[in-house]
């Protein structure tokens, strides 16, 4: 590391790796970050530390570009940061693993290591030998082995890991920031990480590690930070610190046991419980939890982030389907299967994510109040206006909610108030349990202390109450027993008097459980569904050759050159057309406006003919005319930023209007010399047929070597993740949508010769064909996944269906309905073939 | 909240439309002299009545965040269902005109259970049930048209009938009139209505909140379909002839109508009252245009362009103001 003659003044170790001075940093309602510096030297190890919302994240995003600060400045390698974007940030050597890795489930592993930094041969021709060479050489470098070619997806996490770490080596990063990276690893995984940071710190990386494991803190860091409550309360070295001292740190001075809200003790602690859960279960989330909660009791859920206490709660109020055990309210088992199912049991849940799930924030506060109960507050069908501002008007008294009317568009409140409504729906169903999700996230200090009494109150009149809270103080502070979970499990169900923070973090940090047997909740295997369709090119092409073997041998017309050649002549042009919709929905986008560019296209390809004008030229303006109708539907989608099918839907009209208008409504005799673009054989092979293979090879190489295809799958598959890669959603579409008229134009010069005339009503469905051919062929119609190869196949099996359908004299009346319902065919089997992921769960 | 309720009220999309669809009106009258001819007025909205019929429901539609593309081609399967069951089953026409009506509600399920079931986007299913319904369509009729139909069936598309005065109001007008109130009383009035709206603005809250999403949502699409299937029946009576073209680019209007009426299509917001104006405005542009000599194909044109302005409007340029005004207004309440 001593060759300076790069670094302009003195060498690069004279600077540390990263300098962050007074950073600040507001979100509205609570200050994430205040005045926060920190250094990390190159070649160190250090550990950041601190409750759940300390500020850690939000440090680490300000620092990897992926959120601004309000104040402050952060210096890499003793350059300053001016612009805080993912890209920038990158560029000057920060290389983030984050916690929930941004990763593209449908390409490959290699290209996970490489997306948005291609290696290149010439111009935009990617290198994918010399990336490939590279990546085996960091991957050995960091002695794990990864099936390069493999599926991002189907990768289990801890390699999807590496992945990330080995790509900020690949870029040279001097700054590694690993956030809780050890969360979802086990034993032997967690040894080799060590290990390999402990080489790259060697090597002069400077390294941020949070985590949440104070085992591995001293294990692995040289110096620790301390965040509390968005403040740095110390940085220091690990040498002679002791495990005491750090965990004092972290919560602070003023150990807060005898901190409690003092409400009325619990009503009777006698009473039985009013809610009892027996070895209750979800698949993947947690296990076996058995608990009670008495009435008037506030049962605190502690644990780490993907402890399972979230999904415990979502399960409770019935947003999650429990798939073990069972729930008893007032000794009566109930059945959650639904958020309705568990308020009509007596259990209500108010979850934490106030935007997404608790309120439905431009709705007015009475609309809010009363949506959970609006059977109660009407007569009939209708709800009864007066009545629900009786019902919103009291829990607002009750609750204190300051508003100006109970008119008042709910987004508009403070968020204190807007979880004090939030609370309000919930206590109006009248539950006979309330299940709480971070009742004060994002809540300023007064509003949570009125919220704690609330709940104090609310417990004393008899309700009874779980928690779920990252909040620690919080917990303590409200909980008259506090169950701690670790790796979905309960770890433990501490009284009043022993819950001590200590005693908490060392359950749910799970001290001597460690290596516990859910480590395999975290892997799931693929299922045969995704491996079959992980070959549907091999399915298809099998259906594809069976169908035409079958035809031969019952259709005696079907064998003829003739026939074949018709066919082939018949899907030439939908090819085309399909090639440039499959790029179009590979970045989720759509166009249903191809049928009527196709007969604009051929339109004026007949103008032009009419003209006589020279074939180069009648070509050449085909291609232009179609150019430009795709690159109208881009700026309306790219730029103007309209839904896909809507600006489709409407330039279809608008392109249809102008055909008509063009043709006089009449058809185009085109002139002798142009036929043989169509007719002529080259070969044996008709014209059209090597324009459709020529755009095939094209589009396959472009989709397959070249920076710009590999980036359309990226962008479908995560737009997020592809944004901070420095790829651009809107970029793709404006390129996709005009390079999908262009393929127009080209399908115009396959189709518009074969015949005498120009129709105006030439291209009539061809969208659907189009589309029908691309999803069949297994492009996913929500975009990241699909093939040249697949359309291919899907447009020959199309051509085969429908040619039998002739030859066998089925009526052709059928086609349409069949295209139809193909397309349904094949889009819910993709759907089956992904799989339904849970929804709820971990926030 | 600096406005106070009257202002608020005065300044809805609605009232904004309303103008503007007198504006036209005046415009068009001056432009005009067959189209300022009194009976022109209500006569010419037996043109767009179809239209309207679907734009009801598609009204609920898009404010869940749907969208049905199929509704044009229920319209031929339930007019040419309707004409294969009077003319080769021999049912009376009424019960032959429930059949079809029934047969749209049938396809407006299936789309529901497809979209609420499988959870794939609305846009996908109806754009693949658009063209299965319009090919079912095709092959149950054979490509054939339908007519003949007994005088009786033909008050529901060429009745009239008579105010004081004698003004001829075209009696499908009527219908539309008390299918547009049922469905404000139903949008505006009751729980499930406002169910609607929550479905629109945040799905998961709504979900969180114990609204039926999947239920609600299977309400409406087969309303939808329901609602084309009567369309069709009413069309199939003003063209005097069932086929399986009817109804074509349909679809396209109803949204036109709906999001010119302030109906945004990423969901939660709109009214009936503003997609009967979207639509009145849609439909008299149209006759004004066809009486100015200008011709079928220059309409659809300028419907579409209508469409993505209409859109462009709504969706971008009135939500950024909105968002301005909105931080404008935090950034006061959030400084000391």
């Amino acid at each position: 590391m001593s060759d300076s003659h790069s670094a302009p003044v003195g060498s690069a170790s004279a600077h540390a790796a990263l300098e962050v001075q007074r950073l600040s940093k507001s979100f509205p309602g609570v200050r994430a970050l205040r005045d926060v510096s920190l250094r990390v030297r190159s070649g160190s190890i250090h550990a950041l530390v601190g409750e759940n919302g300390a500020g850690k994240s939000t440090l680490v995003k300000i620092i990897a570009g992926i959120q601004q600060p309000d104040a402050g400045a952060v210096e890499l390698s003793g350059r300053r940061v001016t612009r805080f974007t993912p890209v920038a940030s990158r560029a000057l050597g920060v290389g983030l693993v984050a916690q929930e890795a941004e990763h593209f489930a449908d390409l490959t592993a290699l290209e996970n290591f490489y997306v948005g930094d291609w290696e290149r041969r010439f111009g935009p021709v990617l290198d994918w030998q010399a990336m490939e060479t590279r990546a085996r050489q960091v991957l050995e470098d960091l002695g794990v082995n990864i099936p390069l070619q493999a599926r991002m997806g189907d990768l289990p996490l801890a390699q999807r890991q590496m992945i990330q770490i080995g790509r900020a080596l690949l870029l040279d990063a001097r700054l590694l920031i690993l956030d809780e990276p050890t969360a979802a690893l086990g034993q032997a995984e967690t040894d080799a990480l060590f290990a390999l940071v402990r080489r790259l710190a060697e090597r002069g990386v400077g390294i941020i590690y949070i985590s949440h494991r104070l085992d591995e803190v001293f294990e692995l860091a040289d110096e620790v930070t301390v965040l509390r409550d968005g403040e740095l309360v110390d940085s220091l070295p690990v040498d002679g610190l002791s495990r005491e001292d750090l965990v004092r740190m972290m919560v602070g001075s003023e150990v807060p046991a005898s901190r409690r809200v003092e409400g009325p003790a619990p009503a009777a602690s006698e009473a039985p419980p009013v809610l009892e859960v027996v070895g209750l279960g979800v698949r993947g989330q947690f296990e076996d939890v058995t608990l009670s909660v008495r009435p008037g009791e506030i049962l605190g859920l502690a644990g780490l982030q993907g402890s399972g206490r979230n999904a415990l709660a979502h399960a409770l109020g019935g947003a999650l389907r429990a798939d073990a055990g069972e729930v008893r309210v007032d000794g009566a088992t109930q059945r959650l299967t639904s958020t309705n199912a568990a308020q009509r049991a007596g259990i209500v849940l108010a979850p934490g994510d106030r935007h997404g799930r608790a309120l439905v924030l431009p709705m007015t506060l009475r609309e809010n109040i009363t949506l959970s109960i609006l059977r109660r507050v009407s007569r009939g069908p209708f709800p009864h206006l007066p009545t629900e501002r009786q019902v919103a008007k009291r829990y607002c008294e009750e609750l204190d909610i300051r508003a100006t009317s109970l008119e008042q568009v709910t987004a508009t409140l403070s968020g204190g108030n807007q979880q004090k409504v939030s609370l309000a729906r919930r206590l109006a169903a009248e539950p006979r349990v309330l299940v709480l999700e971070e009742p004060t996230q994002g809540v300023d200090v007064g509003a949570r202390a009125e919220i704690h009494r609330l709940l104090r109150e609310l417990a004393a009149q008899g309700l009874a109450i779980v928690m779920v809270s990252s909040d620690m103080d919080e917990v303590l502070a409200l909980s008259d027993r506090v169950a701690v979970m670790h790796r979905g499990k309960v770890a433990g169900i501490l009284e009043g008097g022993e819950a001590t923070k200590e005693h908490v973090l060392e359950l749910a940090f799970g001290e001597g459980v460690e290596s516990a047997a859910s480590d395999q909740r975290v892997e799931r295997a693929p299922s045969v569904w995704r491996r079959l369709l992980g070959r549907r090119e091999l399915g298809l092409a099998l259906v594809v050759i069976v169908a035409m073997v079958a035809l031969a041998l019952t259709t005696e017309n079907f064998r003829t050159v003739d026939n074949f050649r018709d066919m082939a002549l018949n899907s030439a042009y939908i090819l085309v057309a399909a090639l440039g919709m499959t790029m179009i929905i590979l970045t989720s986008g759509i166009d249903i406006s191809i049928g009527s560019m196709l007969a604009l296209c051929c339109m004026a390809f007949g103008v032009m003919a009419q003209r006589e004008a020279p074939i180069p030229l009648v070509v050449l303006g085909t291609l232009a005319t179609g150019a430009l109708l795709g690159a109208i539907n881009a700026v309306g989608v790219g730029l103007m930023r309209l839904p896909p099918i809507i600006m489709t839907l409407a330039t279809l009209t608008i392109y249809r209007g102008a055909v008509l208008r063009l043709g006089g409504g009449d058809w185009i005799q085109l002139p002798e010399q142009y036929l043989p673009m169509g007719r002529g054989l080259v070969l044996g092979v008709p014209i059209p047929v090597w324009e459709a293979f020529a755009a095939l090879a094209v589009v396959a190489a472009v989709l397959r070597y070249t920076a710009f295809g590999r980036s359309l799958y990226a962008v479908g598959n995560n737009v997020q993740a592809s944004e901070h890669l420095g790829i651009s959603m809107r970029r793709s579409q404006l390129a996709v949508f005009t390079i999908g008229g262009l393929l127009v134009g080209l399908a115009a010069l396959a189709y518009a010769p074969r015949f005498d005339v120009v129709q105006t009503n030439s291209g009539m469905g061809l969208e659907m064909l189009v589309i029908t051919a691309v999803v069949v062929g297994g492009t996913n119609i929500t975009g990241g996944r699909g093939s040249v190869l697949g359309t291919l196949l899907g447009v020959l099996l199309l051509t085969l269906i429908s040619n039998a359908l002739n030859l066998t004299q089925v009526s052709d009346y059928w086609e349409k309905a069949f295209q139809g319902v193909l397309v349904l065919a094949a889009v819910i089997a993709d759907h089956m073939g992904r799989g339904r992921r849970v929804s709820g769960g971990e926030g | 909240m600096k406005e106070t309720p009257k202002e608020r009220r005065l300044a809805t999309p609605e009232t904004i439309l309303a103008l503007l669809l007198l504006l036209l009106l005046a415009g068009l009258s001056v432009a005009s002299p067959e189209f300022r001819r009194p009976s022109n007025y209500l006569g010419m909205t037996r043109f767009f009545i179809e239209v309207g019929l679907i734009a009801l429901p598609m009204t609920l539609v898009i404010i869940t965040g749907g969208m049905d593309l199929s509704v044009g081609s229920i319209v031929a399967l339930a007019a040419v269902t309707l004409g294969i069951a009077w003319r080769d089953w021999h049912l009376s026409i009424w019960l032959a005109t429930a059949l079809g009506v029934l047969v749209g509600a049938v396809a407006g399920l299936v789309n529901g259970a497809l979209i609420v079931g499988f959870r794939i986007p609305p846009l996908i299913v109806t754009l693949a049930t658009m063209a299965a319904y319009r090919g079912l369509a095709i092959g149950i009729s054979r490509g054939d048209s339908i007519g003949g139909f007994p005088n009786e069936f033909r008050a529901l598309g060429r009745g009239f009938y008579y105010l004081p005065h004698g003004i001829e109001v075209p009696g499908q007008l009527i219908y539309l009139i008390v299918f547009a109130l049922l469905f404000r009383l139903f949008l505006a009035r009751t729980g499930t209505g406002r169910q609607v709206y929550a479905i629109g603005l945040n799905e998961t809250g709504a979900q969180y909140a114990g609204v039926p999403v999947g239920r609600v949502k299977l309400l409406i699409y087969s309303l939808s379909g329901a609602m084309a299937g009567l369309a069709g029946a009413v069309l199939a009576s003003r063209m005097s002839t069932a086929t399986s073209d009817l109804g074509l680019l349909f679809e396209l209007d109803a949204i036109t109508a709906c999001v010119l009426g302030g109906v945004s299509i990423y969901g939660g917001r709109g009214s009936i009252l503003g997609s009967m104006l979207g639509l009145c405005i849609v439909g008299s542009l149209k006759r004004g245009l066809f009486f100015l000599g200008v011709e079928a194909r220059d309409q659809s044109i300028l419907i579409g362009i209508v469409l993505i302005l209409a859109v462009f409007v709504h969706q971008v340029v009135v939500p950024a103001v909105r968002n301005w005004r909105l931080r404008l207004s935090h950034s006061k309440e959030g400084s000391p």
